[in-house]
């Protein structure tokens, strides 16, 4: 695998598994009249308006003690439940993916208009379809690393599984997010929004944990919607 | 079914105007627009629309969200049909023929972007009759006490969804409570707990929205 990595990724790859119906408290596909038409128009928008955009770089050799990733002269510290998944990475890649400024733009003029539904819907939509994007370069990503038998862990992010938000920071010292266009504000937010960040370990050593969402304590996460979809 | 019963039936149902399809079962039926004009117009007092109509219909949704018989989507529905409403009731706000319970600034805290909550917890508080400033997402120490100093009398809602940014919280109610020691502060997001709250010397912790409003209430009773 190379250490650095840009994706452009099309929409017409993810946007069909866009799912947010049961986040929204519904069913699995069973959004009520008129909603469900406002999800379709919002879905339609926001197959026009995202630009989904990755950037990874990987770095050899990351010494893991203490619960702490000490690489490339930088120390995260990762708390427990990150520490005991990746502990065992021989490479780690650093990742940053965007669906670009449009999305956030778009959430926050229908706010102002006062269409909270249609922005709260959008904001959904947009909150799985970074997540689905980044799922494809992650597959991808394993596809790459197959041929030399390395296995990939689950993605990581700063600010969930307690690791401190602060180390976003740390991690825009490694990733800069130039082709993503991606900047980080003092409090360690990303602009624009709908973007994500994090890590994903990767050795001989690791593995990958399909459902993890016990150690985390959002109740909104689409993750954990899907995990419910898995059960039910 | 009298009027303001009317009102806050299609409040609780998200029921705009005449022509919006939502909810399916009451298409073709006057919403809160046009039955909030149709009161005013009977000379029903505008501060009686608000009381009896508005928050009743409010705390109605408020309790059914509670109790996960409705959603965020229907909420919104309703606080749409709120705003419609209230939009013919602005006259008399600015008037001072309606009095507000009081000020309710809200904000989600500093490194946390989230904000559906938080917005949930707004239209829910103003739709149960107060006035709220939304300072928006990632809210500094500073922007709460700027706010805070520019309306006075108030009460401070802070959210946050991350528990990375429970700290920021944290140092946002202590700063505040050490240059303010009166101030009332309430606090929630989804890692939030009364523990917490008293760890930190918030005044208040709701699981919901309603949880607020009716605290939010409780201090102007």
């Amino acid at each position: 695998m190379k250490p650095y990595q840009t994706f452009e990724i099309p929409t017409q790859r993810f946007i069909d598994q866009v799912n947010i119906s049961t986040i929204m408290g519904f069913e699995d596909g069973a959004i009520p009249e008129p909603m469900d038409a406002v999800h379709d128009d919002m879905l339609k928008q926001a197959t026009q308006l995202m630009r989904a955009k990755t950037e990874v770089k990987l770095i050899h050799g990351g010494e893991f003690t203490d619960r702490q990733l000490m690489i490339d002269g930088v120390t995260f510290q990762l708390e427990q439940t990150i520490f005991q998944m990746v502990k065992k990475a021989s490479d780690v890649a650093f990742f940053i993916c965007t669906l670009g400024p449009q999305i956030p733009a778009k959430i926050k003029a229908l706010s102002e208009q006062g269409l909270h539904l249609e922005a709260y819907i959008l904001d959904l939509i947009a909150s799985d379809a970074v997540d689905l994007a980044m799922d494809l370069v992650q597959n991808q990503l394993k596809d790459q690393l197959a041929a030399e038998e390395l296995n990939l862990t689950n993605r990581y992010s700063p600010g969930y599984c307690d690791w401190n938000v602060q180390d976003q920071k740390k991690l825009f010292r490694i990733l800069p997010g130039h082709f993503t266009k991606v900047s980080l504000t003092e409090s360690c937010v990303m602009h624009p929004m709908k973007t994500i960040s994090g890590i994903i370990g990767i050795g001989k050593d690791v593995k990958f944990n399909p459902y993890n969402c016990e150690v985390c304590r959002r109740k909104d996460c689409v993750y954990s919607s899907r995990k419910m979809y898995s059960a039910a | 079914m009298n009027l303001l019963e009317q009102i806050a039936n299609c409040i609780e149902f998200g029921k705009i105007n005449l022509n919006s399809p939502y909810p399916p079962n009451m298409k073709g039926q006057e919403g809160a627009d046009e039955l909030t004009l149709k009161a005013l117009d009977e000379g029903i007092p505008a501060n009686d629309i608000l009381k009896n109509g508005l928050v009743i219909g409010m705390e109605k949704v408020g309790v059914k969200f509670r109790e996960n018989k409705v959603f965020v989507p229907q909420v919104l529905m309703s606080a749409k049909a709120m705003n419609a409403a209230t939009l013919h009731l602005k006259p008399y706000f600015n008037d001072g023929s309606i009095q507000r319970k009081g000020k309710f600034i809200l904000g989600t805290v500093a490194g946390d972007l989230h904000d559906i909550g938080k917005n949930i917890v707004g239209m829910m508080i103003e739709g149960n009759g107060w006035e709220v400033i939304d300072l928006g997402t990632d809210v500094k120490t500073e922007q709460f006490e700027k706010a805070i100093q520019e309306y006075g009398d108030c009460v401070i809602g802070m959210s946050s969804l991350l528990t990375t940014t429970m700290p920021n919280m944290e140092a946002s109610v202590k700063a505040i409570k050490a240059r303010y020691p009166e101030q009332k502060i309430i606090i929630g997001g989804a890692p939030i707990t009364e523990d917490f709250k008293n760890n930190i010397g918030a005044d208040f912790y709701s699981e919901d929205p309603q949880g607020a409003a009716e605290y939010l209430n409780s201090l102007v009773a």
